[in-house]
């Protein structure tokens, strides 16, 4: 499978410009891996491990300190118009209504208002929000955001998706179910995407793919394949297949996410 | 909705009651004081200076110098209040001297911008904008400090220009604070214009009062007070009713 995200050697160091963390900070000391096309591959690691700054690396946001991304053949310097990314909760934008969220990217790229509605309609479609259109994210429940947040970056029709813990800020079982509604959705679009959570049971529901990182500063510690059949079912993911994952991938993390317990973590 | 509307009606009729309340207390002054007049000779007094045309030019110096004043206030107060938003250096000098500055009451300057403007219309302009920039000035600090981070991510996530940051995400975050403090603004702009035009006047609301009062026609001065009491109410709750509407997307 060609690649096509590279990550390539990437470290991150936070200069100490405020003078408020008392010397630099390595969030990253080396990070390397592909993403192949179609590809769906999960970040994991234990809280303030630096896979949300990994991310925003891939997206374009923060610059490495040393290292290189590739995204389709081309180093990524700035936000690549063909990597969309979503974001934890509120990141909708609670003055406009569901279908003027959608339509967000799309005026940023001046497409004329009948072409962005329309387009806006279908994916809000797609993500299951149809009637609610015109109503204000307060109107709607956490889920429902989190819907019209994938629905703002899919009708960008990009290449490559990029989401930070999404999910987070959601309960446990609406949290599943979203997932289960993103597999939907993501079996229909295939779109290349890099999933960062810290939950487990969240990365093997949705992931061909697990890259579990170190703690801080963080590392690859291990790529795991997630071989259950698609699409995922609760059975599937009940499985004593998708159990002995689990705790394999405990097997690394306790120790990992441990790190950051011990009084002297740095 | 039924509870609702009967809470609103129960709010009309006390407000009703409090009216009437008013309306007896003055009639109790004017029993109390010789100088005080009877409360319909003030509603009397008012239809006069409404009906003779008198109260028209003053009114409209006063509106006149409290909308400029208040222009001005705007453009320069959401300009200091953008740089000290973003910069936290910028803000960390100047805000406690700002705080302090508003603290000052403004009125103690007026001398100072009679002898800077002179005492036409330009030192009330002035006096009006001194005492509105200060909300101002905060609020748009304030509004600033709550463009949320993540907002900002996404739009630079999607490549947004620098002007379309600013147009779409900025801007409508701060839309509220920035209002609310114009709101604020234009109560502090109609104090300072009527405070100067008291102080050293030939036209205005202001003048008009202090000139009743030297002439000693107490009911057409209670009368002016009394318009400018109402005018002041009703522009309030019009900019009011705007950001309610600038509001709709804020849950209920």
């Amino acid at each position: 499978m060609k690649e096509l995200i590279a990550v390539r050697g990437v470290r991150k160091v936070f200069e100490d410009v405020a003078g408020t963390t008392g010397g630099a900070v390595e969030a990253i000391r080396m990070a390397d891996f592909q993403v192949g096309r179609g590809e769906f591959v999960s970040l994991l690691g234990p809280s303030g491990c630096g896979k949300s700054t990994l991310l925003d690396i891939v997206g374009g946001l923060e610059k490495p300190s040393s290292g290189e991304v590739i995204v389709g053949g081309e180093r990524v310097t700035d936000p690549h118009p063909k990597v969309a990314m979503v974001f934890q909760l509120m990141s909708v934008f609670p003055w406009r209504t569901a279908v003027q969220n959608v339509e967000f990217g799309l005026e940023l790229q001046k497409v004329a208002e009948a072409v962005r509605r329309k387009k806006a309609m279908e994916m809000i479609q797609l993500v299951g929000l149809s009637g609610f259109e015109e109503k204000y994210p307060s109107q709607l429940s956490g889920g429902m955001n989190q819907r019209l947040a994938i629905a703002r970056a899919l009708v960008l029709d990009p290449d490559i998706l990029l989401m930070d813990e999404p999910f987070g800020a959601l309960d446990e079982q609406t949290r599943f179910l979203m997932g289960l509604e993103l597999l939907r959705i993501w079996e229909a679009t295939r779109q290349t995407t890099l999933f960062v959570t810290h939950s487990i049971t969240e990365a093997i529901q949705l992931s061909d793919r697990v890259l579990v990182m170190s703690a801080r500063p963080s590392s690859i510690r291990e790529d795991i394949p997630i071989p259950l059949p698609r699409p995922r079912t609760i059975e599937s993911l009940t499985s004593d297949a998708a159990v002995q994952i689990e705790r394999r991938i405990w097997d690394i993390l306790k120790v990992e996410a441990g790190k950051g317990l011990t009084p002297n973590a740095r | 909705m039924g509870r609702v509307r009967g809470e609103k009606n129960l709010v009309w009729t006390f407000q009703f009651l409090v009216l009437a309340l008013a309306f007896v207390f003055f009639l109790g002054l004017s029993r109390a004081f010789s100088f005080f007049p009877h409360p319909l000779k003030v509603l009397e007094a008012a239809g006069e200076l409404f009906a003779s045309g008198e109260i028209y030019p003053h009114l409209l110096v006063t509106l006149y110098e409290t909308l400029t004043g208040l222009a001005i206030s705007i453009v320069l107060g959401i300009w200091i209040g953008s740089v000290l938003g973003v910069s936290r250096t910028l803000a960390e000098i100047f805000e406690p001297m700002i705080l302090a500055a508003y603290a000052v009451p403004k009125i103690i300057f007026l001398p100072l911008l009679l002898m800077i403007f002179g005492v036409g219309l330009d030192s009330k302009i002035a006096n009006a904008a001194l005492h509105a920039i200060f909300p101002i000035i905060f609020n748009t600090v304030v509004g600033i400090r709550e463009v949320n981070e993540i907002h900002v991510k996404l739009a630079r996530s999607m490549n947004a220009t620098l002007g379309q940051i600013f147009r779409k995400v900025y801007f409508p975050s701060m839309v509220l604070p920035v209002f609310a403090g114009m709101r604020i603004g234009l109560g502090f702009c109609f104090l300072g214009s009527l405070l100067a035009e008291l102080f050293e006047a030939k036209t205005g609301l202001g003048y008009l009062v202090a000139d009743f009062y030297n002439s000693g026609e107490i009911a057409r001065m209670l009368a002016v007070i009394l318009f400018v009491f109402l005018l002041t109410m009703s522009i309030n709750a019009g900019m009011k009713t705007l950001e309610n509407r600038l509001s709709r997307w804020r849950a209920p």
